[in-house]
């Protein structure tokens, strides 16, 4: 009797979960537009940070977010709205965090290889921000703040 | 062994074992966040592992290459491979595979080479990877592979573009 319960209660567990991750897979992610507006709203904010930023820096990495910008818009992106904040570190950081959870949802291979290249620009951009800020530019071996 | 399920006679999954062993493993799943074991056998499951193992292989022998070279630097970025290392064996147990051992050292020459090349195997091994949490795992070492490039950089401002 003892062993038909703990039976009955592994069963009833395991179907619950299954249940449960049924009902997680049938909340589908946004659609890429969504998640690649998320992207470009910050893309779009870093161009407008960096034209405070004087000399090569602002004007190389202004023009990349600028350029990353426009290959969203092409992509299809529908910008979310603006981030708050306007310091460039801050915003990158941002921008990693959102192109982070597109990459986890996007069903597009283009969508995705273009995130990517939002991800790795973000990341390398803030590593030169801190190294001009007399920083360490790789604090982290994960860029996205994560402890491992 | 008596079969478990009522009405369907001797099929091997109905086994009372497996039916025990399959609720179980979906209930420890859920309870550790990770994917579901039962997952592991379906070729979703084994391309991430494959993608998986090759990563860890290719952070294991830089980070060996860049220990052997020597330096700060370098020695830095043997430890974020390192770290990297960890972080991927964690999601490679989470799809029931074993990971690599350690194998020989890579020649890293400066590393610019071996770092882009690891750019791009993280991004092409993002079409291999089943779960979004192993995605953006994935992507987070990719950009820190990324930025090793502007560390190794004499400009930092000059390594932009080397990965794209």
């Amino acid at each position: 009797m003892v062993g038909t319960t703990t039976r009955r209660g592994l069963l009833a567990a395991g179907g619950a979960v299954l249940l449960a991750g049924c009902g997680a897979d049938a909340e589908p992610p946004p659609p890429d537009a969504e998640l690649l507006g998320a992207v470009l709203a910050y893309e779009r904010a870093l161009a407008s940070a960096y034209e405070r930023v004087p000399g090569r820096v602002g004007r190389e990495l202004g023009a990349r977010a600028d350029a990353l910008a426009t290959r969203l818009a092409a992509a299809g992106a529908r910008p979310a709205a603006p981030p708050d904040g306007d310091e460039p570190l801050g915003l990158e950081r941002g921008c990693m965090a959102a192109t982070l959870t597109a990459i986890g949802l996007l069903r597009d291979a283009s969508a995705r290889d273009l995130a990517a290249d939002a991800m790795t620009a973000s990341a390398q951009h803030a590593a030169i921000l801190l190294d001009r800020a007399g920083r360490d530019p790789l604090e982290t071996p994960f860029p996205d703040g994560r402890a491992t | 062994m008596t079969s478990f399920h009522p009405h369907k006679g001797p099929d091997p999954f109905w086994q009372r074992g497996e039916v025990l062993r399959f609720a179980g493993a979906l209930a420890g799943a859920a309870l550790v966040g990770r994917p579901a074991p039962a997952l592991a056998g379906q070729p979703a499951a084994d391309r991430t592992a494959d993608a998986l193992v090759a990563l860890v292989a290719r952070e294991y022998a830089a980070a060996a290459g860049y220990r052997a070279a020597g330096g700060e630097l370098f020695h830095r970025l043997a430890a974020n491979c390192e770290a990297h290392v960890t972080a991927l064996r964690s999601q490679l147990e989470s799809v029931g595979r074993e990971p690599p051992r350690p194998g020989p050292a890579a020649e890293v020459g400066d590393g610019t080479a071996l770092e882009r090349d690891f750019v791009a195997a993280y991004r092409a091994a993002l079409g291999d990877l089943y779960d979004p949490a192993t995605k953006r795992t994935a992507a987070t070492i990719m950009a820190g592979h990324a930025q090793h490039l502007v560390a190794l950089a004499a400009n930092p401002i000059d390594a932009l573009g080397e990965t794209s």
